[in-house]
């Protein structure tokens, strides 16, 4: 009798004392509690900031905003990944989680976008299948970093970088005299392309490119009572947006622009010299555009001395 | 200093300082390192900044163009209630230039959120002007006699708001409503000619204009189907509407007025959506239709009674594309795009001309446009890790024309493309790809361009560049090698050769070849730790043939070469430091080889243009949450570009009011700025 007397105050103590000085505890189990997101326990006993994939710094961005219901888990983006959680004995190494994301994972891209795309497949998103981003296997993580508060392809000052690390042209381009704000962070490559997927050609935010050149130079859509078919058709005939060594981002030089399209009558067919003389003044200043003022197209509808030419 | 691109180590500062501060994270995480690590960080940085010459390119888009002195204030503040999952954010850029921002937004987060912002855009003019012209920046100019320097600037001043509402009948409605408003002030150079007499006035161009863009979708989303729909209008305000000016020359002044572009506006009504049939095939779409209307008053009367042109343009945009995976190593892709650009402009006789042999006939030209667009891919998985692609791409345009044209003019021109690549993605080591395509632009039979009254045969010559028959070949190889773990290497190669058939003579005249070449090189490396640099190289290579028959075969290329460096580390507990290193030089070349037995008078100069940059900066650590940044510029820009050399006073071709316009060329400069910044949550 005793004995039970004497072991169960010992049990008791031991339940009093350990309820103490134990640490807190989830209601659920008596696990490790949560750090940033629902159930990361698991994995923020190896993953603190300490270890070579730290992941605390999630709890900074939306994805860690605990009040919203919407907020994902470790395992809504990595997958349950079991035997990462638990290494089997016979296992060497630690098993990867389910999905892994960045560079050398050995999960198909697909499946990479589609943890992303559980939430985040309507709106800009709608039509990320069928980009050629998706078509080429750059996936979400390729541009973002979901992990870090400041993710720089979101930022317009920092984002130029992450798309030119394989648009190399542009890199080249984007430095040229002539060229939009984008190295001053004024012009994002998503103020014009929609990097998801669009509706409209070369993944312009609008359906054309005029429609995405009209959010800044609506002056030149008209229509005009005199209008200049390319104008009207697609501003990259002329104009190269990314950047040139010449004025108002022209492909190519006037007169030798005009002269690839106009036919070869009067002063068309010039030579390109310097100074006026006999050749029109077709090269310096502003090319055939010292008279053709207007090249974008006139509203004037008069033609007071022949001045039709787009010239007032 | 957000906008000079120079704040690249911010957030590996504020990285690395909160990584050393919670290296021991106790197990329990009921540590205030715990918190710290998971609750936004803000900053605040305050300082000055001094530039010790004018200049004209590197200030050109930031305010940065002139000697003196300025106030460098940036503020990126996030506040959050966890309780609630409210958030406030406050980013305040170039406080104290003339590129200025601030934007706040604040969300409930998965409820609703809104944003304000304004955002000024500057552009300062880099030539510099010297013109006796006035009223520059109004639509009356006239000319005073003396000559002075004349400062030309434009600025955009942007004002955004939006509001999202992410749960309306339920989570899965939601509605976003988004405006801007921008004004456009300032004064861009501008000017008239007349080949009568070769006279070219200096006629500075107002901008005093408004645009106005507003858009409001609804949206549903659940995990198969999501759909919006909504309206997007825009809206385009200028004033003044001409341009007049008298500089006592009758030659020129017979050109005043000139119509400065005229109000529009659009109206477009959208849906779109996508539905996941199954986890391995999605289809998606839009249909969009679009009325674009331009009815501003003539700027003069018209003989044809109309005082507007009753502009009306209606676009119909249809998408439809699938995207399927019918076994574990195949996917496909095809989509479908039809845009018809429907102008239904009233076609109106404006001018009535004189005599005959005219290649026009004073009708307005409304320019109709419709385009269809296929595409069809595959995509196998190969073993290692590859994956072969195929691909088939049709493009059909057709666009209207009139009778009197003094450019050749086609119905229809058709594209096809085939593309066959192969890509490895799924590596540690070594990933990239190999492209190449064929395109092959054909269409209908040219019309034959007549001439007014008298119906004879116009010249039939050019086939014009977007018109005329092209062969493209397309040859792309990209490279990213991680031989070692501190190194990495990438390449990529990318060639395009045109060959079109611009004639329609048999002349071999019109456009000829056109040629792109793009060779890029990078490498990073890991030293340590703590310093990681990289070396990269760009060769740019542009070139256009194109040829007028018994004149000239016109030769036009731009080579670039571009190099760039980067070194950036800790030099000490306290201190972080990176320097950046870049340098481009390209050439501008305009050959003419005589094609009519006479020499070319004279060849045109190559322009060869340079830019260097150094920029160094460093983060110093005064206490846990604050400390010094330091910024350091060198920026140097060179042209022997002629555009402007010859145009004045002195020069063959002149302005006749006597006004100069010049490039600086060299312009060095150096920038110094300090900041003092204090990180917070």
């Amino acid at each position: 009798m005793r004995l039970r007397e004497h072991f169960g105050i010992f049990c008791a103590t031991f339940l009093v004392l350990a309820t103490w000085f134990s640490p807190p505890v989830s209601a659920q189990d008596n696990k490790r509690p949560d750090l940033v997101l629902k159930g990361d326990a698991a994995c923020t006993r190896c993953h603190n900031e300490g270890s070579e994939f730290p992941v605390l710094a999630i709890g900074k961005t939306p994805h860690g905003t605990g009040a919203d219901a919407r907020t994902p888990t470790c395992t809504s983006c990595h997958g349950v990944s079991e035997t990462h959680v638990r290494k089997p004995r016979d296992a060497i190494e630690r098993p990867r989680p389910d999905i892994l994301f960045g560079r050398g994972s050995p999960t198909a891209s697909h499946s990479q976008d589609a943890a992303c795309l559980s939430c985040h497949e309507g709106g800009k998103r709608m039509h990320w299948s069928l980009s050629m981003h998706a078509g080429r296997d750059t996936t979400c993580t390729s541009c973002h970093q979901v992990h870090a508060q400041h993710d720089p392809v979101r930022d317009k000052t920092t984002q130029a970088a992450v798309c030119l690390n394989c648009h190399k042209e542009q890199r080249a381009q984007i430095s040229r005299p002539h060229r939009h704000p984008i190295l001053e962070g004024k012009v994002a490559c998503s103020d014009c392309h929609n990097p998801h997927g669009s509706a409209g050609p070369k993944n312009m935010v609008r359906d054309s490119v005029n429609d995405t050149c009209y959010q800044c130079h609506m002056e030149k859509r008209g229509p005009f009572v005199r209008s200049h078919q390319p104008v009207q058709e697609d501003c990259s005939i002329c104009h190269n947006p990314h950047g040139t060594t010449l004025p108002s981002l022209l492909k190519i030089r006037s007169p030798f622009l005009c002269q690839s399209c106009h036919e070869p009558t009067g002063h068309r067919a010039r030579l390109a010299q310097l100074g006026i003389g006999s050749t029109g003044a077709n090269f310096e200043a502003r090319g055939c555009m010292n008279c053709h003022t207007q090249i974008h197209g006139s509203n004037n509808p008069q033609d007071l001395s022949n001045t039709r030419g787009l010239r007032r | 200093m957000n906008g000079l691109g120079i704040a690249g180590l911010r957030l590996a500062t504020v990285s690395a300082a909160v990584a050393v501060s919670v290296a021991t994270v106790r197990a329990d995480g009921s540590t205030d390192e715990v918190s710290a690590l998971r609750a936004p960080d803000s900053r605040v940085e305050i300082g000055g900044g001094h530039v010790d010459s004018d200049n004209g390119n590197f200030g050109k888009y930031t305010g940065l163009n002139e000697q003196g002195e300025y106030l460098l204030l940036d503020a990126d503040i996030n506040r959050r209630e966890d309780d609630s999952g409210s958030w406030l954010r406050l980013r305040v850029r170039n406080a104290g230039l003339d590129s200025r921002e601030i934007r706040i937004e604040q969300e409930r987060q998965g409820s609703w959120s809104y944003y304000l912002e304004y955002n000024e855009i500057p552009r300062f003019e880099p030539l510099t002007v010297t013109t006796g012209v006035v009223g520059i920046g109004g639509p009356n100019l006239s000319t005073a006699g003396a000559a002075s320097e004349v400062e030309f600037e434009s600025k955009r001043k942007r004002l955004d708001l939006g509001l999202t509402l992410n749960s309306l009948a339920s989570s899965k409605w939601g509605f976003s409503f988004d405006f801007r408003n921008e004004e456009k002030k300032g004064e861009r150079i501008f000017g008239v000619g007349t080949p009568g007499g070769n006279r070219f006035n200096f006629t500075p161009e107002p901008l005093d204009s408004t645009i106005s863009l507003i858009e409001g979708t609804f949206r549903y989303t659940d995990r198969k189907f999501q759909f919006a729909g909504g309206y997007y209008g825009t809206m385009f305000r200028n004033d003044p509407k001409a341009l007049t000016w008298d500089y006592g020359d009758a030659n020129l002044l017979a050109l005043s007025p000139l119509a400065l572009p005229p109000d529009n506006e659009s109206h477009q009504v959208h849906v779109s959506g996508g539905y996941s049939f199954s986890p391995a095939v999605r289809g998606t779409f839009k249909a969009a239709y679009t009325l674009a209307t331009q009815d501003d008053t003539f700027i003069l009367p018209s003989v044809s009674g109309r005082t507007d042109l009753g502009g009306r343009i209606e676009t119909t945009l249809l998408q439809a594309g699938i995207s399927a995976r019918p076994m574990p190593n195949l996917s496909i892709t095809g989509n479908l795009r039809y845009e018809d650009r429907d102008d239904r402009t009233p076609v109106v006789q404006y001018i009535v001309p004189a005599g005959a042999n005219n290649t026009w006939d004073g009708f307005n030209e409304p320019r109709d446009i419709e385009t269809t667009h296929g595409k069809l891919e595959a995509s196998y998985g190969l073993p290692g890790g590859v994956r072969a692609i195929g691909e088939v791409q049709y493009e059909k345009k057709e666009r209207n024309t009139f009778t009197y044209r003094s450019v050749s003019h086609r119905d229809t021109t058709e594209e096809m493309t085939y593309t066959a690549a192969l890509r490895r993605t799924m590596s540690d080591t070594l990933t990239g790809g190999i492209s190449y395509a064929h395109a092959d632009r054909f269409g209908s039979d040219f019309r034959q361009n007549i001439l007014f009254n008298s119906n004879a045969a116009g010249s039939n010559v050019f086939a014009p560049l977007h018109y005329a028959d092209r062969q493209r070949d397309k040859v792309r190889v990209s490279l990213n090698w991680f031989p070692t773990d501190p190194l990495s290497l990438q390449v990529y190669v990318d060639e395009i050769s045109d060959r079109y058939d611009g004639d329609r003579d048999g002349s071999g005249g019109g456009p000829r070849r056109g040629e792109q070449r793009v060779f890029a090189l990078d490498a990073g490396y890991r030293f340590s730790e703590n310093w990681q640099g990289s070396l990269w190289y760009n060769r740019n290579e542009y070139r256009w043939e194109n040829a007028i028959p018994g004149v000239a075969y016109d030769t036009s290329s731009n080579e670039g070469d571009s190099y760039g460096a980067g070194l950036r580390g800790r030099l000490h507990a306290r201190l972080e430091a990176g320097v950046d290193l870049s340098y481009s030089e390209v050439e501008d070349r305009w050959n003419q080889e005589s094609l009519s037995g006479v020499p070319v008078p004279s060849q045109l100069p190559v322009a060869t243009t340079r830019q260097a940059r150094l920029n160094l900066f460093g983060n110093y650590t005064l206490e846990e949450n604050s400390g010094i940044r330091f910024d350091y510029i060198y920026d140097q820009y060179s042209t022997d570009d002629v555009t402007w050399g010859g145009w004045g006073p002195g020069g063959t071709g002149s302005y006749s009011d006597g006004t100069v316009i010049r490039e600086p060329s060299p312009q060095k400069l150096h920038f110094v700025g300090v900041q003092y910044f204090h990180r917070f949550q």
